[in-house]
């Protein structure tokens, strides 16, 4: 075949071209030749172009490498994730999963398409910890100078809610603790938002509690109806009305069908998903339980996380925290 | 030669004679530039040779006529319509032959307008394709050895490489 023109494309057309190009016409433009891949990682090209679209995306993991894939507007992919293979996914945002290794009992983020890893010092709050009780977020992308981590451990026996905090480039880990006795945080965190240089940790009644990681201050909140009350603070993210409406467990069956499972139990993680200038969501964690139906298959416990799709590339320096 | 020309004449890279009008070439800053020496010199003899291609610049003046009339006086929403509609007709070029040599027109000719559309274009061309149907598009040779074929066939959820 004679040589095209357009396999040693001008660099700034590669650029114009691979901002214009979503998360799997990205990937399918590295797979087209050397050049064109190695300009998409030099120029860093991510897919932002996806974070506009408002439904996440879906990935089903938790017994093997291999994960299913299901796209905001419904195809589905098998796609091979060895890392998710031996790992929980404790928060997903801007497209960066937070991983804790069963193994390693370490945390790492993880981007699931480019595979690249940023390992992060160990959690002395995770070591002796079941990973059920497990809570996590962070604050931005794992590789600006200011993100912040932080691990919290709750359940609903606690009267309180101690929280591990570490920011980028220190090596220790601080301890904060929060007494919820009087408030009444019913039973577990549902979701986990990211407001203003604080952690946002809801609960599945209308109970807010704030964390300031710049001050370490904590405040309690009650959310209330929009427009109920003048003095209520106004947030850029829906929470509990979108939790409702867009979770896996109000849409199971379709959820399902779409995933081709069956008989199953999906613990699935949560995510903030920003959307430009217009209200952020959050999706819940939850834990989807099997059909009572069908007993006499065997039963599958499987694993999910809801994710913007971006394709992320660090540089060396960038592995470790 | 007085100002009051409505066209000049162009070479391509080929030699061969081409028109266009003042208010086409406008759209070129570097297109302009050639005008104004050919309006004003004495020396109006001589043709302005364009680096680029006989079969290219047919295309890239085509394109200056239709859009010169909104670019020197503005237009209408209804005429915006109609001239998206006419650059997506436009663009309905053979990928090998003409829409790369486009491109390039474009940047040499500093027409920013044509020089988007042909980068929307060949964006567009990818949506949706799988790799093998991008490399026949664009006629690129399959370079990656099967290892990193492997490798990439991991990473890219349902592709097909055939």
């Amino acid at each position: 075949m004679e040589k095209s023109q357009w396999s040693d494309l001008h660099w700034d057309l590669i650029l114009i071209i691979t901002n214009q190009l979503g998360l799997i016409d990205l990937l399918s433009f590295r797979g087209v030749c050397n050049y064109w891949r190695s300009a998409a990682s030099s120029l860093k090209a991510s897919a932002e172009i996806e974070s506009l679209e408002p439904r996440p995306w879906f990935l089903l993991y938790g017994e093997t490498a291999q994960c299913s894939l299901l796209t905001g507007d419904h195809r589905m992919y098998r796609i091979e994730i060895p890392e998710l293979a031996e790992s929980t996914c404790l928060q997903s945002f801007v497209g960066w999963l937070l991983l804790y290794g069963k193994n390693s009992k370490s945390l790492a983020f993880f981007c699931p398409f480019s595979g690249v890893k940023i390992e992060i010092p160990p959690c002395p709050l995770i070591s002796e910890q079941s990973e059920s009780d497990l809570y996590a977020a962070f604050s931005s992308y794992p590789t600006d100078l200011d993100c912040t981590v932080v691990v919290v451990k709750h359940n609903k026996d606690l009267k309180k809610m101690n929280l591990c905090m570490l920011r980028r480039g220190e090596s220790e880990w601080t301890f904060h603790e929060h007494n919820i006795d009087r408030i009444r945080f019913a039973g577990k965190i549902k979701s986990i938002a990211i407001y203003q240089r604080a952690f946002h940790f809801l609960d599945e009644d209308s109970t807010l509690v704030e964390f300031k990681y710049d001050t370490m201050r904590w405040i309690n909140y009650n959310i209330v109806a929009s427009g109920s009350s003048t003095s209520a603070k106004k947030l850029n993210y829906l929470a509990l009305e979108w939790i409702n409406r867009d979770s896996f467990s109000s849409k199971r069956n379709e959820m399902k069908q779409l995933l081709g499972i069956d008989r199953c139990s999906i613990s699935i993680c949560g995510a903030m998903i920003l959307q430009g200038d217009a209200n952020h969501h959050l999706r819940s964690y939850e834990f989807v339980e099997e059909d009572e139906e069908e007993s006499n298959k065997p039963r599958r416990e499987l694993k999910g996380v809801w994710l913007q799709p971006r394709f992320h590339q660090i540089s060396e320096d960038q592995q470790r925290w | 030669m007085s100002s009051s020309v409505e066209a000049i004449t162009v070479l391509s890279s080929d030699g061969d004679e081409f028109k266009i009008t003042v208010s086409a070439a406008k759209l070129s800053k570097p297109l302009n530039w050639m005008l104004e020496d050919v309006c004003f010199s004495d020396d109006c003899d001589e043709v302005p040779t364009i680096e680029v291609n006989s079969k290219t610049l047919v295309k890239v003046i085509e394109y200056c006529e239709k859009h010169a009339p909104r670019a020197n006086s503005g237009a209408s929403d209804s005429d915006a319509e109609e001239l998206k509609k006419w650059d997506i007709e436009f663009m309905k070029m053979d990928v090998k032959d003409i829409l790369f040599h486009i491109l390039m027109a474009a940047n040499y000719l500093h027409m920013e307008g044509l020089y988007d559309l042909a980068c929307q274009t060949a964006a567009d061309l990818m949506k949706g394709m799988t790799v093998s149907q991008i490399r026949k598009i664009f006629h690129i040779k399959n370079d990656f050895s099967s290892e990193e074929q492997e490798q990439l066939r991991r990473q890219h959820p349902g592709c097909s490489f055939d």
